[in-house]
């Protein structure tokens, strides 16, 4: 077992296939501690973190079927991918339970899930920030990012004209 | 301070075993909770993962987001996500595009005209759990012949520029500027307001002798794919001249031509 410990002090203990989910994870115990503390993680954060951690360690130590690790290989044959999409369809549908949360636990599971250095989900809630923003005016971007429009209106108005194209048919 | 995993109990209440329903009470959807900065990598993750239009208008959210829409490795993502496997690595298709004007320029001149603004199928994570996971975006791919016009457009818009170039700067009093010869043919593509010159463009620092040979050897490769020349021309016509210092070629992948290109010089000047 393995402990870790957010950055408000709260403990949890979790099998060493969980934890090793997060490639940090696995080279700190490989030559040091089994208590880690993630001064930057909120337990709040950790524990879904960690919920995530749980269920794919349980799925990927089962073998793959041969249909699944057919697909998987076809996939990967493709050209440049940055999304490895979970082959495993009832994986798929928890993933996408998963993270149906909203932009704020969203970004917060994906800094940790980065600082962790845990592939899949990082991937996961990226591939969902970008959806949610797909087609959308950068108004509302601005909204779900908290970001302050720094343009003068001249300069908006330039750059609108410039990328008009991506303001057509979509 | 290393604590071993048995005296956990003595913790009193801070120690909490994680339960399976532990992050069911935070699947909230309340908006007022202030979003946290994700951090300038994390937005060019999210992204290299959205389609052309949606990066053509997050340019437009802040001055940050502007320079990130323009970083090339983006539109890197954005052009080749969709295509087809070519017959050449990831590098060396890179190391050529950089060197004619990046993937922005590419997408923006040629594939955006070729592909006529078609909308973009849904992205996985939102697909139905029933679908299989390699049927993502099944219509919307890329064909061979278009990624490769659009390659030998990008290389023919490119020397076209440099011909024009050495026109007006070689020109004395009274010289004559021919047009480039590939004019007609771009505008069969590239609709007039792309045809301009938007994106930033930096023209050949040098032209050297051994450059300009880079620089042709790689046309030839482009042209060759597009043309399906026969192997043994190719490799006749990309041999340099005697006056030149010979280029070192580089082998395609496995089941392409055997066409030479010299992309470490044309990677290395832009």
């Amino acid at each position: 077992m393995i402990k870790l410990v957010s950055g408000d002090g709260a403990e949890f203990e979790v099998e060493e296939e969980v934890a090793f989910q997060s490639k940090i994870i696995k080279d700190i115990v490989a030559d040091a501690d089994d208590v880690i503390p993630l001064p930057t993680v909120s337990s709040k954060v950790l524990i879904q973190v960690i919920e995530y951690c749980r269920k794919h360690a349980a799925v990927n130590s089962f073998p793959l079927s041969p249909s699944s690790s057919a697909a998987a290989a076809a996939s990967s044959s493709s050209s440049i991918s940055y999304s490895k999409p979970v082959s495993d369809p009832a994986l798929r549908a928890w993933d996408n339970e998963f993270v149906k949360l909203n932009n704020s636990s969203l970004f917060d599971i994906v800094i940790a899930a980065n600082y962790l250095d845990i592939e899949e989900l990082v991937d996961l809630v990226l591939e969902t920030v970008a959806d949610r923003i797909k087609g959308k005016q950068a108004q509302e971007i601005r909204r779900q990012f908290n970001i302050e429009n720094d343009f003068t209106p001249e300069e908006e108005e330039a750059l609108r004209r410039e990328n008009s194209w991506a303001f057509q048919n979509n | 301070m290393k604590r071993s995993a048995t005296d956990g109990s003595a913790d009193d209440g801070k120690q909490k075993r994680l339960r399976s329903a532990g992050g069911e009470a935070d699947r909230d959807r309340d908006r007022a909770v202030p979003v946290p900065e994700l951090g300038e990598d994390l937005v060019l993750e999210v992204l290299k993962r959205a389609d052309a239009h949606t990066v053509g208008r997050a340019a437009c959210v802040c001055r940050i987001w502007r320079r990130l829409a323009e970083d090339d490795r983006l539109w890197e993502a954005v052009c080749t996500r969709d295509w087809v496997s070519l017959p050449y690595s990831e590098m060396q298709l890179r190391s050529v595009v950089l060197g004619l004007g990046g993937f922005r320029r590419l997408h923006s001149l040629f594939i955006l005209p070729l592909l006529g603004h078609r909308p973009a199928a849904a992205s996985p994570s939102l697909a139905p759990p029933s679908a299989s996971p390699i049927s993502r975006r099944p219509n919307s791919r890329t064909g061979k012949d278009e990624v490769q016009l659009s390659l030998a457009l990008l290389s023919l818009n490119f020397f076209g520029k440099l011909n024009s170039k050495s026109n007006r700067g070689g020109g004395g009093g009274g010289r004559v500027r021919h047009p480039p010869v590939h004019r007609p043919l771009l505008r069969l593509v590239a609709p007039a307001d792309c045809s301009s010159q938007q994106l930033p463009y930096r023209p050949l620092g040098s032209r050297s002798a051994a450059s300009l040979y880079g620089f042709f050897s790689t046309f030839i490769l482009f042209s060759c794919v597009v043309l399906n020349v026969d192997s043994a021309v190719c490799r006749s016509a990309a041999t340099p001249p005697t006056s030149l210092p010979p280029v070192a070629p580089t082998r395609l992948s496995a089941g392409a031509s055997p066409i030479h290109c010299s992309r470490p010089t044309v990677a290395s000047r832009c």
